[in-house]
């Protein structure tokens, strides 16, 4: 049973509420100032700060996104994990000691130091809230797809719930509070992460009839006959063939609709003989017309959704085995690219009631996984898919040095050479989890425990096939993963709103007491957005909405932020040029890519630009405005 | 608004750290480049084997030690800048 409520993972979930609402309501006396509000009166300790980092960065999208995009797509998922940690390498090496030299409170702070313009603390405050906004998506997602099956209670009531915690977080007592939880977030993280990977390799790889804990079923075969009435189904008298089956939509993608009981599911079509059919059982997502998600038939919590992931052949040391025992880290990758796995891709076509995504079983080598592909058409997809994988990996390299909310942790260290010690620290220990998600990844991929329609849950599936108890503290982890960079993010904007806006731009005097109250409004406001964008965007992967939020902050923010650091040509206007036209073009490309076609219920084929990330548009376009606009600016402004 | 509440910091001392900063990351920056060339430009390339599993999978872990390796490089570098040209006081 999929969503089975576990008693310990709800008492851990509420343990975890209780200690930070607890630690937030206990610092919020301390919390007066806005430099203590803001960023924790900049004295915490740069190990801690190294941590916190990991803790903010490690967030729904690494944490539950990348081994779930790994063990569905294998080597592309982790690719995302390479972008991402070298995107630190540029945080470090260009911006983390002259952003901690150059500000105050907010990115804002930085970009505008040696311009002081009133139009360019706008804009720079308006993208950290809406790159601040579009990596909530990501989290709030996430959040909804854990509480689900952790409650059994509806993916909009889990996103409300965890608004509603962070708020009050954010909103007590700010950084100080963010920064703790972000601390304790980072560690758990790591040692959860190092727990379940060493109890993977302790059980080594077996086919699933060997497995403790077993949740997969065989899938079901339909043998269907030709005959002089026409196409019937052979013993399984429960099953007939839906009418017209052969003129629908879904059996030019391989499938026929079956009805049993009155309802229609797609099979696939596993062989075509002259005397008849060979069905196969297959898993399916329909989007009904009015946005309603049905997964198999039913809502979601009705648990027809049933796991798979499994392994078809063991090839351990050149020999065919059943179950390989105790494996070393390299012997464990190594007997897994030599094996076989049944793998679940999908087909996408729309239906008379809406789009359907139908997901099936295919067997291939495991060394298909090891290989780009999965996502990545880089072979067969012609240049658009290699245009849109340099995007990708653009925005992923490009967007972590832009991304306000890890920005914001450089202010909360007394030094330069603090925020630069905390950046090494943070480089070393995500650096350590990417490698222990592609374990992680892997070892989802043929645990018998993968859900198909939703690959975030891959971790907490993968430690509920050694238990519940397990299970019940990865949740509970994956909670505060969530927890800690939605607790970021919202400070973020909330300081652009509170500081850059009304206290800086509109120049409303307010008292230190006052300056907080509107910050912890602010956090209000955006939890609330935050909330109603995580009901939104149910389903789709929370690392592949990363991705966007990168491609959007990268697009945005990196030009402008290491422009206005080092470029002494650049004027006020050609910054704001710059933030604007990547903004707007970065949005737009996103608006109009192929993934968004499929969530308003088209086709992606029918997306007028086959690319799915903007970064590699929306980034030159950013640069060349900035460049441009300030040439030609350069005298009718004041220099710098 | 620029800060000037942060001592210890000269010119000298953030050019400096500016070129180590500024010469590491195009180092890197290449060699990221690189790796994303070669799934561009030859696909195939990350998929041969190599030592039991994919060359790609080795290079994507290479990659993931060589940035970690580079930060602490650079802290080192960047603190041996930071004592040689420290204001005498702080010496």
């Amino acid at each position: 049973m999929l969503y089975e409520q576990s008693q310990l993972a709800v008492i851990l979930f509420l343990s975890v509420v209780a200690v930070v609402v607890g630690v937030s309501i206990q610092m919020v006396r301390r919390v007066t100032t806005p430099a203590g509000y803001f960023a924790a009166g900049g004295r915490i300790h740069w190990g801690v700060n190294g941590i916190a980092f990991v803790g903010d960065y490690l967030s729904a999208a690494s944490f539950l996104g990348i081994s779930g995009m790994i063990a569905t797509l294998g080597y592309d998922g982790f690719l995302y994990s390479v972008g991402f940690l070298s995107g630190w390498i540029v945080a470090l090496f260009m911006v983390a000691e002259p952003l901690r030299r150059m500000g105050y409170f907010t990115f804002t702070d930085a970009i505008d130091s040696t311009f002081n313009s009133r139009s360019l603390r706008f804009v720079a405050s308006l993208c950290t809230i809406v790159v601040s906004i579009f990596y909530l998506i990501p989290q709030m997602v996430g959040i909804g797809s854990l509480v689900t099956p952790l409650f059994g209670i509806p993916h909009y009531i889990g996103v409300l719930i965890v608004g509603v915690v962070v708020t009050i977080v954010v909103a007590t007592s700010g950084m100080v509070a963010t920064t703790y939880v972000q601390f304790i977030k980072g560690i758990l993280i790591l040692v959860v992460s190092v727990v379940l990977t060493l109890f993977m390799l302790q059980r080594g790889i077996m086919l699933p009839e060997h497995m403790q804990y077993r949740e997969h079923r065989p899938l079901q075969t339909l043998e269907v006959e030709k005959g002089e009435a026409g196409y019937a189904v052979l013993r399984a008298s429960e099953y007939e063939l839906a009418p017209e089956w052969d003129a629908a939509p879904a059996y030019a993608r391989g499938f026929v609709n079956v009805v049993r009981n009155g309802e229609v599911s797609p099979w696939l079509v596993e062989k075509r003989r002259d005397d008849g059919l060979l069905l196969r059982e297959t898993q399916y997502l329909e989007r009904l017309g009015d946005g309603t998600l049905l997964y198999n038939g039913a809502p979601a919590t009705s648990g027809r959704v049933f796991l798979v992931g499994t392994m078809e052949e063991i090839v351990h040391r050149g020999e065919q085995v059943q179950h390989t025992g105790a494996l070393g880290p390299l012997e464990f990758l190594r007997t897994m690219y030599s094996s076989r796995v049944n793998i679940w891709p999908h087909a996408t076509y729309l239906s008379d009631k809406g789009q359907m995504q139908v997901f099936y079983q295919r067997t291939v080598p495991a060394a298909d996984m090891f290989k780009p592909g999965g996502m990545f058409r880089l072979n067969e997809g012609g240049w658009s898919a290699r245009l849109d994988f340099i995007s990708l990996m653009l925005a992923l390299v490009c967007g972590t040095a832009a991304l306000p909310h890890i920005l914001i942790r450089y202010y909360t260290v007394p030094s330069q050479a603090a925020a630069r010690k905390s950046t090494v620290v943070a480089i070393g220990g995500i650096g350590f989890f990417y490698i222990l998600s592609l374990f992680l990844g892997f070892g989802a991929m043929g645990s018998g425990f993968l859900n198909i329609m939703d690959t975030n849950m891959a971790v907490p599936l993968l430690a509920r096939s050694f238990g519940t108890v397990l299970f019940a503290i990865v949740s509970a982890v994956a909670f505060t993963a969530v927890l800690g960079t939605v607790s970021g993010l919202i400070l973020a904007a909330s300081g652009a709103v509170a500081h850059d806006i009304m206290d800086r731009l509109m120049g409303i005097h307010m008292s230190a007491t006052e300056k907080v109250v509107a910050a912890r409004m602010s956090a209000i406001v955006v939890g609330c957005i935050a909330v109603y964008l995580g009901i939104v965007f149910e389903g789709m992967n929370v690392s592949y909405l990363a991705g966007w939020a990168f491609a959007l902050a990268a697009a945005t923010n990196l030009p402008a932020l290491l422009m206005a650091l080092f470029w002494q040509g650049a004027t006020s206007k050609g910054i704001v040029a710059s933030m604007l036209v990547g903004m707007s073009s970065a949005l737009t490309l996103i608006l109009i890519s192929p993934e968004m076609y499929v969530r308003y219920g088209l086709l992606a084929s029918e997306a007028p630009l086959p690319l799915n990330n903007p970064a590699l548009i929306a980034l030159p376009l950013s640069w060349v405005t900035l460049v441009l606009v300030s040439r030609y600016t350069s005298s009718t402004v004041s220099p710098r | 608004m620029l800060r000037t509440d942060i001592k210890g910091i000269t010119p000298e001392l953030i050019q400096a750290k500016r070129r180590i900063g500024q010469r590491m990351v195009g180092v890197y920056l290449g060699v990221y480049a690189l790796f994303v060339a070669v799934h561009v430009f030859s696909p195939d390339v990350p998929g041969l084997p190599c030592g039991g599993v994919s060359l790609g999978l080795i290079g994507g872990v290479t990659m993931m030690l060589f940035a970690v390796l580079m930060a602490l490089v650079y802290h080192l570098l960047c603190t041996r800048v930071e004592k040689r040209l420290a204001p005498p006081q702080e010496k």
